[in-house]
């Protein structure tokens, strides 16, 4: 999901580029440890009644559930906002080590998208050629191509100052 | 600044097969979900009226027993785990990321495979009915020693578990992690439209049962093929702790299947009458102490296997509490209704249909939670009407209500109204004429899963084969009206009925094929 605030004439604009974020990291803790111990619990009933190959079809499940939220959580702790003022432009690219930070000349700022095959999912690097930095990693594919879009909007905005011709761009 | 939207481009629908193969789009795999659903609900159906062919007069006119037993074990099966289940997700999948302006489910991938584990699993199940042996014929609950005794169908129905089951659990998941991780700004818990909060209560029931059926017909396989005794008394085990792990599982299920009917409900009735949801908040906590009752009360279902009398009670007086909390929602529901400004659109009849109908299988169900009057009605065809009248009435009612309340929705067009009303009164009546009289017949002590009955139960079961024929071949109805709105019609707008509550009904009808580039601001 991506928010684009733009000023009218295109030169400044901020893109922020994140998932949806309702529940916070320690609230997630709680909810896979109630499901954990609700599954102990359960577990103990279960095996005492001698069922004991029950239990590990709850353990598994409780894996997948935790991984479900793991991959979820990591997803909306990344962020990546998309700064221009002028001819600066400014990409920051929060992951879970720190921050990553690219300050780019904007006339020179191309966007790629590429994939390595049809049915594997693309990747988005803005950039100028040699300096690129893959954003939106989270994001869903339509996501990421409508922030492709999304991003090539206001930098032609500047483009048409100093236009950037069309053999320049990477072609994939 | 100015706030702008860039979604001018890039919208292309992917085509041909590999859009439903690989799609990860949260709009396909509903559909997906929705037809698979619907065919299930067409082959289960198929079988329900062998059934009843056979049951229209005493003797043995059409199958043999063995068959009559594989078709009431398949059918049930099909139906709960086939149609019932899948139908819901289906409807999980298509709404809930708009309910809650979510741009897509957190697992896309993992919510193509979900799907795509069914089909095989489905196809499992059909072809065990032609494996030396025959399919499964022990009843949908698989009780041994039956099951334990069954040919090689029984194998194929254990593996069929495995992988529904394994769909059910990753469905859920996403579900849980979606409704969790993927609501809007502003979008609180206590925001959300009530089918999100009834399928995530329903994704927690569903994590907690299915690993214990999973267990259950685990130790079924091992039995039958590695040399446990886990339910064999001559190795030291005992069958009746597989009703008690099936039951741990089977009862909660109930739920599993009429809790998101209930949400549909609870979205359509407000909208028809034009006001808003009564009590919403108890309405929350009423599915949530339903869900938590599900997990105490499994051994209603075997109180003639001889418990002591304190488990007896135990769980008749807590099998009754669970009348506290469905009556808070019944009456939730009538006080929206009252003084409103009724409509009576076919998603609304449907929706009052549920209502009604699904009370006389609550109430029925109260009667039988009482233990001596419960020996009396075991095994009888009273059980076979009460369950058809919470299942069909409630869960497929719920489900069709919601067919018809976003159909325009989905396909950008409005249904057939004269249709989709000769659908609704063919379905009820026939509903009815099915199931009503099966009351009276297990009354008078007729068991059910019998293929041939004493003389003196021939009248009713003559009624009852009437009526499933016309409910049967009134769902056709439905196939025609749903092809009708996918081809064309009169354009819905995005808002379809008026003034409905959602965001939903904020994109236009068909939503985009991806629905929110920016996020919605939830006040």
């Amino acid at each position: 999901m991506t928010l684009l605030d733009a000023t009218s004439d295109g030169r400044d604009f901020r893109l922020l580029v994140r998932l949806n974020y309702s529940l916070t990291l320690v609230a997630a803790y709680r909810v896979v440890g109630l499901c954990c111990a609700v599954g102990l619990v359960t577990a103990v009933g279960i095996v005492t009644a001698g069922a004991w190959p029950a239990p590990p079809f709850g353990g598994l499940e409780l894996v997948v559930l935790g991984s479900a939220f793991y991959v979820a959580q990591r997803c909306t702790r990344v962020l990546d906002w998309r700064v221009a003022q002028g001819e600066r432009l400014m990409v920051t690219k929060r992951i879970e080590a720190g921050q990553k930070y690219r300050r780019l000349y904007r006339h020179w700022a191309q966007v790629r998208l590429s994939s390595r095959h049809r049915w594997y999912p693309s990747q988005l690097w803005p950039g100028p050629h040699g300096r690129f930095i893959e954003i939106g990693a989270e994001l869903t594919e339509h996501d990421r191509i409508r922030t492709e879009g999304q991003f090539e909007l206001p930098l032609a905005a500047l483009g048409g100052l100093i236009a950037i011709p069309n053999r320049y761009k990477i072609q994939n | 600044m100015t706030s702008t939207v860039a979604d001018h481009h890039h919208d292309e629908v992917p085509k041909g097969i590999s859009r439903w193969l690989f799609t990860t789009n949260h709009k396909d795999i509903g559909t997906l979900y929705l037809w698979f659903a619907f065919i299930m609900f067409l082959v289960g159906g198929a079988m329900s009226l062998i059934i009843r062919t056979e049951l229209f007069q005493p003797g043995l006119q059409v199958v043999d027993p063995h068959f009559f037993n594989q078709m009431t074990t398949v059918h049930a099966l099909v139906m709960v785990f086939g149609a019932v289940m899948p139908g819901f997700v289906g409807f999980a999948n298509w709404m809930i990321p708009m309910m809650i302006g979510a741009p897509d489910m957190a697992l896309p991938r993992l919510n193509n495979w979900s799907f795509w584990l069914l089909p095989p699993a489905a196809l499992l199940l059909i072809i065990s009915l032609f494996v030396p042996g025959g399919g499964p014929a022990a009843g949908w609950t698989l009780y041994p020693p039956l099951s334990s005794q069954g040919g090689m169908g029984v194998d194929f129905t254990i593996f069929t578990v495995h992988l529904l089951g394994m769909s059910s659990i990753l469905g859920s998941i996403n579900i849980i992690a979606t409704i969790l991780n993927m609501r809007a700004p502003g979008m609180t818990l206590m925001k959300m439209p009530l089918f999100v909060w009834t399928w995530l209560i329903t994704a927690f029931l569903l994590l907690a049962a299915i690993p214990v059926f999973a267990g259950a017909v685990t130790m079924l396989l091992t039995d039958r093929h590695f040399g446990t005794a886990f339910f064999d008394p001559a190795g030291g085990g005992d069958p009746v702790l597989f009703q008690h792990i099936f039951w741990f599982f089977g009862h909660p299920e109930v739920y599993i299947l009429i809790l998101p009917a209930f949400g549909i409900i609870s979205q359509v009735i407000p909208t028809f009458s034009r006001k808003p949801l009564f009590g919403y908040t108890s309405m929350v906590f009423a599915s949530v102490a339903i869900a938590f009752l599900s997990f105490i009360v499994w051994a209603h279902h075997m109180y003639t296997v001889g418990m002591p009398l304190s488990g007896e009670l135990f769980f008749m007086y807590a099998t009754m509490l669970i009348a506290i909390p469905t009556g808070v929602k019944i009456f939730n529901w009538l006080a929206t209704m009252w003084r409103g400004s009724m409509t009576f659109e076919t998603p609304m009849l449907y929706a009052i249909a549920c209502v009604a109908l699904f009370t006389v299988g609550g109430l029925t169900g109260l009667t039988m939670s009482i233990t001596p009057a419960d020996f009396q009605y075991h095994d009888t065809y009273y059980i076979v009407a009460h369950f058809h009248y919470t299942i069909f009435a409630g869960s497929v009612l719920g489900m069709l209500a919601g067919v018809y309340y976003w159909l325009p929705k989905w396909t950008g067009h409005m249904y057939d109204e004269t249709l989709g009303k000769w659908h609704f009164w063919l379905t009820v009546i026939g509903f009815n004429i099915t199931f009503f009289p099966q009351h009276f017949l297990g009354l008078a002590g007729m068991p059910r899963r019998i293929p041939d009955y004493a003389l003196q139960f021939a009248d009713f079961n003559q009624v009852s084969t009437i009526g499933a024929f016309i409910m049967g071949f009134a769902q056709l109805i439905l196939l025609v009206v749903v092809v009708k709105a996918i081809r064309g019609g009169k354009e819905a707008s995005s808002e379809v009925w008026e003034n409905p509550e959602g965001l939903e009904w904020t994109v236009p009808s068909p939503p985009p094929y991806h629905t929110f580039a920016t996020p919605p601001q939830v006040r």
